[in-house]
């Protein structure tokens, strides 16, 4: 039961709003800067496929089978979450809730605190399930890559990559990030192109940007299909503005245009996700997947009383996630 | 056995607010990089050359559901501790149930018979 109201009981008026915190905004879901794999209850199958050809020389007889064919499946599951508290109105009786209360002992039921109060909730849900999708990492996992030796060939984990996945928050299972750097559906390390960063200031965040710039995939960059996006750490914003006012009369800044917000390097769009510092990825919108039942249960919450002989109530959130990145090899991952 | 651990109090945050190295997690190739790209100083750590035992992992315990067996209607509880250690690897110490100590059954409390009162005509 945690309902933590500091009361003041009521003599004059209440000021109309109940101001809440100032909170970021789910940008990933809102302005849908990955792909949404919805209506997926439980095992899902998402396949990629990477042909190897051989041009032969011509013969007019049988010609002999060459390349590959290659198909890969990838089965995946959401894990279903649940957000449950408990709290009792009667606690806000003599306090300013009780005005809209209906006449009566037995109501207690105040409409304010609902939609004031309890409907603030879903966003602080909406952003954990944020962080969960790009940062988790599960026990599993950690215990996996803890086991590996570090280096610098892209088939090993690099030493930055094995300390975030340390100390990253334990979830159900593995964020995008950590994704990208073990592939625990089949033990091994990550198929992605890493670039080894270093501590990001205002002042080398654009040499930085460079390096993952040319540390990715060309073929990323030459793509008529679709344009790639770096996904960068909020507190990047504040720093690229730093750095374009420190550089203000070169033509090696960002380009930013603060009403729209809207950030580009070197053409290529920078959005701001809850990563960690020092980090960035490289990649396309359609590789990086939100898998889940429904995107709009992380805005429904049930609030009912727990019993009929008691004034005891709940609110509940229930929500399927999971995250998926494919074609793996093409997204690049900067950690430093 | 590891090089290095973090003195009593020191919890390190590398890449920000939501990521946590303490001794549960840290590895000598973890505190090596970390002292090298200066998201922490030797002085956060106590160093040997000899290695420390590992941190104590946390202990969890899972209770197997108890098994009825119906012939002898007598209940049977093991209780699983399950210990993983720094490696990664599972250890498990089975607990032996306990024995069961037969009891006798208690006297039955006196009752106070209040016996009518003979009348003599």
């Amino acid at each position: 039961m945690a309902l933590a109201y500091n009361k003041v009981d009521i003599r004059g008026v209440a000021f109309k709003d109940v101001m809440g915190e100032i909170l970021f905004t789910n940008n990933t879901l809102e302005e849908g800067l990955v792909t949404f794999a919805e209506d997926v209850k439980a095992n899902t199958v998402f396949t990629d496929t990477a042909h190897v050809v051989a041009l032969q020389q011509y013969t007019s007889g049988s010609p002999t089978a060459s390349g590959t064919i290659g198909v890969n499946d990838y089965l995946v599951t959401p894990k279903k979450f649940v957000v449950y508290d408990e709290f009792n109105m009667e606690a806000l009786r003599t306090g300013r809730f009780n005005r809209d209360m209906k006449p009566g002992a037995w109501n207690m039921t105040s409409t304010e605190f609902e939609a004031a109060v309890l409907n603030g909730i879903a966003p602080y849900v909406s952003i954990a399930a944020e962080q969960a999708f790009w940062n988790g990492a599960t026990t599993a996992t950690k215990a996996a890559v803890a086991a590996l030796t570090p280096g610098t060939p892209i088939t090993s984990v690099g030493a930055a990559e094995q300390a975030y996945v340390a100390a990253a928050p334990t979830q159900l299972f593995d964020g995008v990030i950590t994704k990208m750097i073990y592939d625990a559906t089949n033990s091994v390390v990550g198929a992605r192109s890493k670039v080894a960063g270093t501590t990001i200031t205002a002042s080398n965040i654009f040499t930085e940007y460079g390096k993952l710039y040319t540390g990715g995939p060309a073929v990323v960059l030459h793509s008529k299909v679709e344009k790639p996006t770096i996904y960068a750490p909020y507190s990047h914003l504040a720093m690229i503005n730093q750095f374009n006012t420190a550089n203000t009369y070169k033509s090696d800044v960002f380009v930013v245009d603060q009403v729209a917000g809207t950030y580009y390097f070197q053409g290529v769009k920078i959005v701001f996700v809850p990563i960690p510092e020092n980090c960035m990825v490289l990649g396309v919108k359609s590789s990086i997947v939100w898998v889940t039942d429904l995107t709009d249960d992380l805005t429904y919450v049930q609030i009912e009383k727990k019993q009929n002989n008691a004034d005891d109530m709940f609110y509940k959130f229930v929500f399927l996630l999971e995250s998926h990145v494919r074609n793996r090899k093409f997204q690049t991952l900067y950690l430093g | 056995m590891a090089k290095y651990k973090l003195k009593e109090g020191i919890t390190l945050s590398p890449f920000g607010e939501n990521s946590q190295i303490t001794n549960k997690n840290l590895t000598d190739s973890i505190a090596e990089y970390l002292i090298s790209e200066g998201r922490a100083s030797i002085e956060d750590f106590e160093v040997s050359e000899e290695g420390f035992p590992p941190a104590p992992p946390e202990a969890t315990s899972e209770v197997v559901p108890p098994v009825v067996n119906e012939d002898e209607n007598t209940i049977t509880a093991v209780v699983e501790d399950s210990v993983t250690t720094l490696e990664g690897k599972l250890s498990k110490a089975k607990v032996k149930p306990i024995e069961t100590i037969p009891v006798t059954p208690a006297p039955p409390e006196a009752t106070s018979e209040v016996v009518p009162p003979v009348v003599k005509g």
